[in-house]
């Protein structure tokens, strides 16, 4: 389990440096609680359905997330302590402590979206524990999947623009599910089977592509 | 080639309920299978180039991608033409048109990833993985998105007509259809071998220089 203790170790020093910070944190939330915002304002609380709910609260945490998930990596090129870090722990290890990180991240910023956006938009949760059910699947899915795209674009010019590029795509089908998964707890009826179906196929698409990750990991990111 | 297109035109029977429109057929589901064929070349030449490290297979795939770009759109299109005769809109978000516009998007970003990075090697080794990484996520849009259950419901897939397998395909509609993938895949090797030697050009031009 030497895997398993480097990679906390990377959770450890990551975590560290952002309570130091706070730059991850504070740009996923501001820029979550502002779209969040903007949506209410142009709305201006029109009645929306359950579906179309869940489809914005995913949208406006994809997006969220796409400022701010690259940091764990770019932090690492711009400091110049990349080749410290593939020095001390294993490819494998530092992956997994980067997907806790954005892990740990996400489930942070999705407990202050979710109840923001519900009271700003007037979306009435019938049944919060599958809401938190399937909030949570959603970060597990999408830190599951981008985490290696963030490794990915720390090579990369303009980095945040290309991460949302690829992310996007490789994301879509799990986001798709999770606003079909979601939708019922919003209160859409009739669907229940449905969104228990799409949440077992996000669980299965994330899986596939974290294995991949693992997989394909030390491809990327040893020179 | 040309006598696809030929038979395609004069030979075989109207399908049933789409009249001669339906002729598009031939064309669309070949450019269909060739994206797909061709973003499984780029995904095995990323493979082989995380295996050997050969920046030729680099080349390679990336060409392969292009190519499949291409078809992609051209099924796009041939299919958005087709669904205006069909169906009466150019786009109605049906998932198979959700999904192919998708694909359309990873590619696309699989070309914005390889231009943003300028180093030769980590360009190769970071889009090698990226087109792994797109390729399973294009199978799970295309072969297995449309088919959820919880999907159809809120977008039921229209039913082609005389498009159903089940159904059973006239055989000489078989043929021609037979004909058009041979045809058309062999149109994909011959694009894929001339964009890797135009690569290759361009590759020793920067090494002269």
């Amino acid at each position: 389990m030497e895997v398993l203790r480097a990679a906390a170790a990377v959770l450890r020093k990551d975590l560290r440096g952002e309570l130091r910070t706070r730059y991850a944190l504070s740009s996923i939330l501001l820029f979550a609680l502002a779209s969040v915002a903007l949506v209410s304002f142009t709305l201006k609380g029109e009645a929306l359905t359950p579906r179309q709910h869940a489809a914005l609260v995913w949208v406006v945490v994809f997006f969220a997330a796409a400022t701010g998930l690259t940091r764990g990596f770019v932090q690492e090129a711009d400091a110049g302590t990349e080749l410290l870090l593939r020095q001390a722990a294993s490819p494998e290890a530092v992956w997994l402590g980067k997907l806790l990180f954005n892990l740990a991240l996400l489930a942070a910023v999705e407990a202050v979206i979710f109840p923001v956006y519900c009271g700003l938009m007037y979306a009435t949760v019938e049944q919060p524990a599958l809401m938190a059910a399937v909030a949570a699947l959603g970060a597990v899915a999408i830190s599951g999947c981008t985490t290696i795209l963030g490794a990915m674009v720390a090579r990369a010019r303009s980095r945040s623009s290309v991460f949302a590029l690829t992310a996007l795509p490789i994301l879509l089908p799990a986001l798709l599910l999770l606003v079909q998964a979601s939708a019922p707890a919003f209160g859409a009826g009739g669907t229940e089977a449905g969104g228990r179906e799409a949440a077992l196929a996000v669980v299965s698409y994330t899986g596939i592509l974290m294995v991949l990750s693992w997989l394909l990991f030390p491809a990327v990111w040893e020179e | 080639m040309a006598g696809v297109i030929a038979a395609a035109f004069l030979w075989s029977p109207p399908l049933q309920g789409l009249g001669e429109a339906g002729r598009i057929f031939y064309f669309h589901v070949p450019c269909a299978w060739v994206g797909t064929l061709a973003f499984l070349c780029a995904a095995y030449a990323g493979l082989k180039y995380l295996r050997t490290r050969d920046l030729e297979w680099d080349s390679s795939g990336a060409a392969a991608a292009q190519v499949g770009f291409l078809f992609t759109f051209l099924a796009t299109v041939s299919g958005a033409v087709w669904a205006q005769e069909a169906w009466g809109r150019w786009w109605n978000w049906d998932p198979r048109q959700t999904a192919i516009l998708m694909v359309l998007l990873i590619y696309g970003a699989y070309f914005a990833l390889r231009s943003s990075i300028e180093s030769a090697d980590r360009r190769a080794s970071t889009s090698a993985a990226y087109s792994i990484l797109a390729m399973v996520a294009a199978i799970f849009l295309v072969y297995v998105a449309p088919r959820l259950p919880g999907l159809d419901t809120l977008h039921p897939s229209p039913v082609l007509p005389g498009n159903d397998p089940d159904r059973g395909i006239e055989s000489r509609i078989l043929m021609v259809l037979l004909a058009a993938l041979a045809g058309f895949t062999g149109l994909f090797a011959w694009m894929w071998r001339i964009q890797v030697r135009v690569d290759r050009l361009f590759l020793r031009r920067e090494q002269n220089r």
